[in-house]
């Protein structure tokens, strides 16, 4: 799977789905973060800085196989990915903490799509701060 | 707490006025009080323990300075857990006897320590009436957020830091020891949490104080989770993610809570 400004393409058929893809809800994070706009940013700004440590928690247990705190990691992450309307980022968690005791190999797979969703709510989030 | 010196002094004092000049097995009774509440009489506590070693065989000497330690010459084997339950069953069933970490074997001597702290059904009524006094004596409502997830915490406390003054929990077993520091009108307590469950501290916040007001925050909406929080004496559920909207529905229902919100 291939991604492509905002559009999903599949490369084992060929052309382009056209599915909607929506990073972030950004009407929701307005819904749960507060009305002041200051206050926004400080919180796209922790979005962002938590993301990033809460990846690196998801690598280090993967590493060390240890799958109840990978759970828990993702659990974490999937309500933090709620808060902030990451909807794909929240998805992919939520799929992480229900399958964390699947085969290493899928969960090093999961990963992958977590880091891949962090990437893209984080390049959302920065360019949101910046005034979009 | 009150603490008494132990056992060397204390039978170095009882030889010198020579009431242990016989050989034989020594055993140094000593206990102490930890914990006690105010305006317990400590004398008329300890002259209950008194009678309940009077009645142990062999026991003969009671030291007269520190009143606290009781020295016995018996031959047999003692049971100290059978000593433990005596004294448990003779004594107020407000207080309880628990064998010291600091019993020691020393040259002839057994030293046992015996520590008397209130049960944990006094200990509720002590907390209870103290969270109750610190809410009516303060100007201000405080809620309390349980969360260790620093972004969902910050979404609660952004909510509500305006209106109340806000004390935030990380760490799951630090809970109930903020509890009992701040006497919150209102605790949004998580259910995930490291160290300890939310589970588990609803209990012992609810034991503690069962006029607690708190309200579970989880992403994990199951109705299992909400029936087991609410039978556990949580006044509401609140699933993740919430507007803070929703921890005011809640805010507004707390019967301590005096700012109009």
């Amino acid at each position: 799977m291939q991604m492509c400004a905002g559009v999903l393409y599949s490369i084992e058929v060929c052309y382009p789905v056209c599915m909607e893809k929506m990073i972030v809800d950004i009407e929701k994070f307005h819904d749960f973060a507060t009305s002041d706009a200051g206050d926004r940013d400080k919180m796209a700004q922790l979005f962002i800085d938590q993301a990033g440590v809460y990846l690196q928690e998801l690598v280090s247990v993967h590493e060390y196989d240890a799958v109840e705190e990978w759970r828990e990691v993702a659990h974490k992450f999937k309500g933090m990915a709620g808060f902030a309307g990451a909807v794909q980022l929240y998805e992919s968690c939520y799929r992480a903490q229900n399958e964390y005791d699947a085969e290493r190999s899928e969960r090093a797979e999961i990963l992958n799509i977590i880091s891949r969703d962090v990437d893209e709510s984080v390049t959302y989030f920065k360019t949101y701060i910046k005034g979009m | 707490m009150e603490y008494y010196p132990h056992s060397r002094f204390d039978y170095e004092h009882a030889v010198s006025k020579n009431k242990l000049d016989t050989p034989g097995l020594w055993r140094c009774f000593h206990f102490e009080f930890q914990e006690l509440p105010e305006g317990v009489d400590i004398e008329k506590l300890a002259q209950k323990i008194y009678n309940i070693f009077r009645s142990l065989p062999g026991c003969f000497y009671f030291d007269p300075r520190t009143k606290m330690s009781v020295f016995c010459k018996m031959d047999s084997t003692i049971i100290v857990d059978d000593i433990v339950y005596k004294i448990n069953s003779l004594i107020n069933a407000d207080f309880m006897c628990r064998l010291g970490e600091q019993s020691v074997i020393k040259g002839g001597v057994i030293s046992l320590q015996f520590l008397f702290s209130p049960t944990s059904h006094e200990q509720q009524k002590l907390s209870q009436e103290f969270i109750e006094q610190e809410r009516v004596g303060r100007q201000y409502d405080v809620v309390m957020v349980v969360e260790d997830d620093l972004f969902s915490r910050n979404i609660a406390t952004g909510a509500l830091k305006n209106k109340f003054k806000v004390v935030e929990v990380v760490d799951g077993g630090k809970a109930v020891q903020e509890y009992l520091s701040h006497s919150p009108d209102i605790v949004f307590l998580d259910i995930h949490l490291p160290n300890k469950k939310g589970y588990q501290i609803l209990e012992e916040i609810m034991e503690l104080d069962p006029k607690a007001f708190v309200v579970m925050l989880s992403a994990d909406a199951a109705k299992d989770s909400v029936t087991k929080c609410v039978q556990n004496g949580a006044k509401g559920f609140v699933a993740k993610p919430f507007r803070g909207e929703k921890l005011f529905d809640y805010v507004r229902k707390c019967p301590t809570i005096r700012v109009y919100c």
